[in-house]
């Protein structure tokens, strides 16, 4: 017991950063990040059997903090949300850059499932392998899903160029 | 190379995802392809330009260090599930036993046969009753038994 305890409070010193900065993203305050936080080592505790078996932690992890989100959007009755709401409480770029704000907004106006999939590569650095173990879909779809939001970001980043032009 | 092969190579180096051997065949075929290089650069950047958009940094808030009060948490559910096992299990118990009283319970407050207590009401009784039926059965048996004990 003493030894499963430690692997989890390794578990949550390694990883518990990224996932409430994930979680902080997504949700309307910072309290309700901090609940489902612990909803998901509680669950973490719960499922101590599987440890051992666990060949990508920081994609189950992920995983199950994905699962808490889902399940407290459900109970409200609400979708899903990806980090959109953030995107739009968060500041405006200190040198005020306009690619940055463009990109912003892209990113913003993606369909939520690559918005899902291009944060996971991008904010948390996840490999294909680990977005497709969090997300529950075959691998080709990570990389098709990614192929095609850099599309979409690429031409509307190239947009206004063009028409500038 | 076919464009969209090449595209897709492109886009795994933008995500960072290309193994390094490819890697290399890559960089050097990019540097005999102009078209193809400015299509990399371009890809690049947006990685890059998304790369530091969502990357910025999320609200921070003190964050609990220990984990053992989620192990004693989870610990006292368990125990709680126990105990409402147990009581219901105790509750359902105590409904059985009490809705099915065990059958010498139930012998001992029957009424002694009729035909012990008043004879000339029983025999009145007896012919009232239809031939065949069970009371009158009953009670014929009833009376056989009486008169055996008083023989005796």
């Amino acid at each position: 017991m003493q030894s499963e305890t430690g692997s989890i409070e390794q578990l949550y010193r390694q990883h518990s950063g990224e996932l409430y900065s994930y979680l902080a993203r997504r949700c309307p305050d910072t309290a309700t990040a901090g609940d489902l936080l612990q909803e998901t080592f509680l669950q973490v505790v719960r499922q101590t059997d599987q440890l051992p078996a666990v060949t990508m932690p920081r994609a189950w992890l992920f995983g199950i903090a994905r699962h808490m989100l889902a399940r407290h959007y459900r109970r409200q009755r609400d979708p899903l949300p990806v980090a959109q709401t953030w995107y739009e409480s968060a500041p405006e770029p200190a040198a005020k850059n306009d690619r940055l704000a463009a990109m912003r907004e892209a990113i913003r106006d993606l369909p939520a499932e690559l918005c899902d999939t291009l944060e996971l590569r991008l904010e948390q650095e996840l490999s294909y392998e680990e977005i497709a173990h969090v997300l529950d879909i075959p691998i080709g779809t990570v990389r098709s899903r990614l192929h095609n939001a850099v599309r979409q970001l690429r031409g509307t980043m190239t947009k206004p160029e063009e028409t500038n032009s | 190379m076919k464009p969209d092969i090449l595209e897709r190579l492109l886009m795994d180096r933008a995500l960072k995802r290309l193994d390094p051997d490819t890697e290399v065949l890559l960089t050097d075929y990019l540097a005999n392809d102009p078209a193809a290089a400015t299509q990399a650069r371009e890809l690049q950047e947006t990685v890059q330009l998304a790369s530091e958009v969502v990357r910025r940094p999320a609200p921070v808030v003190e964050m609990p260090t220990q984990i053992h009060h989620l192990v004693w948490r989870h610990r006292a559910e368990q125990v709680f599930a126990l105990a409402a096992s147990f009581v219901i299990g105790v509750g359902l118990t105590a409904l059985v036993i009490h809705a099915n009283p065990r059958r010498e319970n139930v012998a001992a407050v029957n009424p002694p046969p009729l035909a012990r207590i008043q004879p000339a009401l029983v025999k009145n009784k007896i012919e009232s009753l239809p031939f065949w039926s069970n009371q009158r059965i009953y009670l014929l048996a009833s009376a056989a038994a009486n008169s055996k004990e008083n023989a005796q």
